[in-house]
């Protein structure tokens, strides 16, 4: 076995730039998709530790349907021996004694907290001890206001709280970066609750309180026990759930982090694949040989794992600690524009990276799989006379191949969120149709430039069709996938838009402390640029059970006319009806149900359990569609919630939309909790995937990059096929220059039809989307005339200098060697 | 013609120097037809590629109607050899993928000139091969295309005909024809060919017969000698 070692490394050592760009391929493609996967697992960890953090290790919740209530109304959970721990919190907003240009700089969102020393409120801590009594700030507030661990900070009607710790931004405390953003969100912090009562005049009042119990007793079977306790007060009871779909959508960032890492090592895996073929194709008269000298099918596949081994292996190790940092890199790119910045979290690196080891490995393997085989097969006596691999691939089209690709191109052709996956498969089958058509168009472009090279270039072309297809074809991916997410990229902020405009419910809406009452809607409806003011309800952490049975949570929303509301627009719509009451449940918390239109959901409401019909799926802005919508009356009389603590506003126009905010925060003060306004809806959302664009074009460069590797690869190894024809023609005439021209024009040529049918596949991609039910009419057909021209002139000017290369190679071409080459 | 004066040739492999050949003093007049004759590694063929412009030699020089090949570039030396020089090799080199008129056209491609079809005609008729233009190298006999890279290296009239053991890889009677069509183009044209070749047979054909052996000139003889005859029989035994 040690002679067969010998062979495989010196068939390593004899090609070394044909196996120098595959371990680079494997490299890049290990890397991307380590990369990738790191990115997706963390940011996928960081959201559920976030909503971890925000529910601590508390099992339930106890809120009022009057937004406060006082400690001594649960004085009955005290004689319950289940509960081991308790803590009580009150929400109120104040202000910070500090110069500002506006008082709403200055607004701050206070949690009162009656125990700091437990389990049940979990915070990232970055100095400081969160169990001692005093002032929580977060790390961007000691920014903002400039302190440390021992200042005071002073706020009004409170005096001055000494910071005893400064946490992470969270979901629990988070708040603005800049003066700025402070204008439109609240700094927030935690005080000792008996100061917070003291100061606001709320003593003994709580907003929640949360508690945990012991594992002895069922937690559906406590639920119903302390839903009868509460049973006809304005209290309720719900079990607190992590559930991070609430206020993240992030399914389409992770589905782009899959696309970019299946396609990297794809890519790769084909390069290796082309590598592995070509190099088995050369040496047929040498396996022949061996087969002749005894060696038997499995000896000579064996022979051939040891290089592929080698292959994965290196590609592997070193992908791996490219792909870390990458990644390292990466999602800390992503986590500051997407989440905030000052976050703590873990990097998640075992799993990621124990399945590129797999993946790494394995696929090449899997790509040498048919090759090997062939090798295995070799005739003897057939390979010994040599039968040129020019003439026996020349000119000849695979019908199967273009069955199947006609095949997987209808597959396509569904509408199916992974459909496209089997059009880009049958893109590759079809590809060398797509070649011949190609020659035609750009013959005349390669006969201009490169004169008798091009000509030349391509009946090379025509020589290694296969190979060259499968090159462009991966080159059309990059460049079509690209494009695609341009145009997502470019239309999803246009089609969010749309849908904000159509389901926000108004200019502007503000969540008040304490329900709106009919004086205080009269002194709105007064406010100066103020047209329509309707309040409407919408009941918090209603949760409910997946059909797999998670336990989820979401809102429910409602309006005096559901029909008419322009809060959603409705999808599918169940005929019949039923005994119960009716909602209309968001897409996505539909499709984390499991359930469809006109079946029965149950929800747990501050009325207790109670089965709704799922009378259809609607899709709003509101929680990014994770959220239902009940009749007024249905909510306020039977779910126990008769209060109106949000008000939608129309204003006169957009341009009133600010003066109005203000003259709210001025006239309503410390009653508000939250003003959201749609115009900053529109920018928060555009904002964010102004961000993702970049990275994303970035990583598809990345990929057209691989593609040019191949690129480069495949025309090293036509070169090496070559050789004697290349020292025939520089032999009877041919300049170095007109050799590399050649070379560099086969290269151009591959590039030019991956961008054109790139291009093509791209638009159609576009087209099926935004026709497509499954991406809910927020992607519409628009070509991206900037990312299209970056796409082509990308495409083409990679492609050209991964061609260089290989044409100096090939002009280097020593002509005595190469006439007497056998 | 063609004047080789004191040409040695040197390869270097590692600290290892073969010297191929040593001190080479030889000529070529136009019209003239030579064989090359002498041993595997008598340096033989590193003169007809030195000649061809493919390398140059250590030290020495060769010109071509005047011209020293070894001053010039690279390019400079493709383009002599793409203008004045036809190249026949002993495994045709024909190009794969090209049919049979365009491996014969190529070096006029190459070098931009306009292809003349009767002119093409012509030739494809002269090695008799008028009824394969179209077909592709792999579906010829050796002789056959061994006729194509003849015309090939024909086809833009080059001053000389440089030709690597010819029939190296053909039988006697695929030989005899190739032989008699360089003589046929010797004769009615007046074409100047360098022949190399290990057999007499061959070398009987031309001209002039010049014997190399561990890279120096062994011996000369022209079919005008009186020991001519008696140099083919020894040689025939």
């Amino acid at each position: 076995m040690q002679n067969s070692f010998l062979v495989s490394w010196r068939n390593i050592t004899c090609h070394k730039k044909r196996f120098f760009f595959t371990l680079a391929a494997l490299v890049l493609g290990v890397a991307v998709m380590t990369s990738m996967l790191i990115s997706k697992s963390t940011f996928s960890n960081l959201i559920d530790e976030q909503e971890q953090l925000n529910a601590g290790d508390a099992d339930f919740w106890v809120q009022s349907n009057d937004g406060t209530f006082f400690e001594n109304d649960l004085a009955w959970l005290q004689e319950h021996e289940e509960v081991e721990e308790q803590v009580s919190l009150l929400n109120q907003k104040g202000f910070a004694e500090m110069e500002t240009d506006h008082p709403m700089q200055s607004s701050v969102r206070f949690t009162g907290v009656s125990d700091f020393d437990n389990d049940l409120i979990k915070l990232s801590v970055s100095e400081g001890d969160v169990t001692k009594e005093g002032l929580i700030i977060t790390e961007n507030t000691a920014a903002l206001f400039e302190k440390e661990i021992g200042d005071q900070i002073s706020f009004q009607d409170m005096g001055s709280l000494e910071i005893t710790a400064i946490v992470h931004e969270g979901s629990m405390l988070n708040s603005p970066e800049t003066l700025e953003s402070a204008m439109f969100q609240d700094i927030q912090v935690m005080v000792p609750l008996d100061k917070l009562q003291q100061s606001t005049g709320m003593e003994n009042q709580i907003s929640n309180l949360r508690f945990k119990v012991n594992e002895d007793t069922g937690e559906d079977q406590l639920l119903a026990i302390y839903q009868s306790e509460l049973e006809g007060s304005n209290l309720f009871v719900q079990p607190i759930v992590a559930d991070s779909q609430q206020n993240n959508d992030v399914e389409g960032l992770y589905y782009v982090f899959d696309l970019i890492a299946i396609l990297s090592i794809f890519i790769s895996s084909f390069i290796a694949f082309n590598m592995i073929n070509t190099s088995i194709i050369e040496r047929k008269r040498e396996i022949g040989i061996m087969k002749s000298l005894g060696y038997t099918g499995g000896n000579v596949v064996g022979l051939i794992v040891k290089e592929i081994g080698f292959l994965a292996v290196i590609g592997t190790v070193v992908g791996l600690g490219l792909g870390i940092w990458f990644g390292l890199y990466f999602q800390e790119m992503l986590v500051s524009s997407i989440v905030t910045q000052n976050i703590d979290y873990d990097v998640i690196i075992t799993g990621p990276v124990i399945i590129s080891i797999i993946v790494g490995i394995l696929f090449p393997f899997l790509a040498a799989a048919w090759p090997m085989y062939k090798a295995g097969k070799t005739p003897i006596l057939k390979a010994m006379l040599g039968t040129s691999a020019a003439q026996s691939s020349f000119n000849k089209l695979n019908k199967w191949r273009i069955i199947l690709g006609v095949v997987f191109t209808g597959i396509g052709l569904i509408d199916n969120v992974w459909a496209f996956l089997f059009l880009f498969v049958g893109l590759v089958l079809l590809f060398p149709l797509w070649v011949r058509g190609m020659q035609i168009i750009v013959r005349p472009v390669l006969t201009f430039i490169f004169r008798f090279s091009g000509k030349q270039a391509l009946r090379s072309i025509k020589q290694f069709e296969r190979r060259n297809a499968n090159t462009a074809a991966m080159l059309a991916i990059g460049v079509s996938l690209a494009l695609f997410m341009s145009a997502a990229l470019t239309s999803l902020p246009e089609g969010m838009e749309d849908e904000i405009d159509a389901t926000f419910g108004g200019d502007i809406i503000v969540e008040k402390e304490t329900p709106w009452t009919d004086t205080a809607l009269e002194v709105v409806r007064s406010l100066e640029g103020v047209e329509n003011v309707n309040p409407y309800t919408e009941i918090p952490n209603v949760t409910w059970h997946t059909k797999s049975g998670e336990l989820r949570e979401f809102s429910i929303m409602s309006f005096p006319d559901i029909s008419s509301a322009e809060t959603f627009a409705v999808v599918e719509e169940a005929e019949g009806n039923s005994d119960h009451p009716y909602i209309y449940v968001g897409e996505r918390a539909l499709m984390e149900w499991g359930g469809g239109a006109g079946d029965i959901l149950t929800l747990n409401t501050p009325a207790g359990e109670q089965n709704f019909f799922v009378k259809g799926s609607v899709q709003t802005s509101h929680n990014t569609s994770y959220v239902a919508f009940a009749e007024e009356n249905v909510v306020k009389n039977e779910l126990n919630w008769p209060h109106d603590y949000h008000l939608a506003l129309d204003v006169v126009d957009e341009d009133t939309i600010s003066a109005a905010v203000l003259a709210l925060e001025s006239t309503f003060g410390l009653e508000i909790n939250r003003i959201n306004t749609i115009t900053l809806t529109k920018e928060q959302y555009t904002s964010g995937v102004s961000g993702m664009e970049e990275l994303m074009q970035g990583l598809l460069l990345l990929i057209i990059a691989i593609s040019a590797i191949g690129t480069s690869n495949t025309l090293f190894m036509n070169t090496m096929e070559r050789v004697k024809e290349i020292g025939t023609m520089r032999a009877i005439g041919f300049t170095k220059r007109q050799v590399q021209f050649m070379i560099i024009a086969e290269g151009l040529f591959i590039g030019i039809a991956g961008v054109i049918v790139g291009v093509l596949y791209g638009i159609l991609v576009i087209y099926l989307n935004s026709i497509s039910a499954d991406a809910l009419g927020l992607l519409s057909f628009i070509i991206p005339w900037n990312s299209l021209l970056i796409a082509i002139a990308g495409g083409i000017l990679f492609t050209l200098l991964a061609s260089w290369l290989p044409g100096n190679s090939a002009s280097r071409i020593s002509i005595k060697e190469a006439i007497s080459y056998e | 013609m063609i004047k080789v004066a004191d040409v040695t040739k040197e390869f270097k492999n590692g600290k290892e120097v073969t010297t191929v050949l040593k001190g080479i003093d030889f000529s070529v007049k136009e019209g003239e037809f030579v064989a090359i004759m002498g041993p595997s590694g008598s340096g033989k063929s590193t003169l007809l590629q030195l000649i061809g412009g493919m390398d140059i030699p250590s030290t020495g020089r060769i010109e071509l109607d005047g011209e020293e090949l070894q001053t010039k570039s690279e390019k400079q030396r493709t383009i002599i050899r793409r203008k004045d020089i036809g190249f026949v090799f002993q495994n045709y080199q024909l190009l794969p993928t090209l049919t049979v008129y365009e491996n014969i056209t190529f070096p006029l491609h190459a070098d931009r000139q306009k292809v003349n079809p009767d002119e093409v005609q012509e030739l494809l008729k002269a090695v008799a091969l008028t009824d394969y233009e179209k077909r592709f190298p792999h579906e010829l006999s050796g002789g056959q295309q061994q006729r194509v890279a003849i015309a090939r290296a024909l086809i833009h009239k080059p001053a000389i005909l440089l030709a690597d053991e010819p029939t190296g890889n053909l039988d006697r009677e695929r030989s005899s024809d190739i032989l008699d069509l360089l003589s046929s183009f010797h004769q009615e044209r007046g074409q100047t060919i360098v022949m190399v070749t290990h057999d007499m047979f061959a070398a009987g054909h031309a001209d002039r017969i010049v014997l190399f052996k561990d890279g120096v000139i062994e011996t000369e003889v022209q079919r005008e000698d009186e020991d001519y005859a008696e140099f083919l029989s020894r040689f025939m035994a």
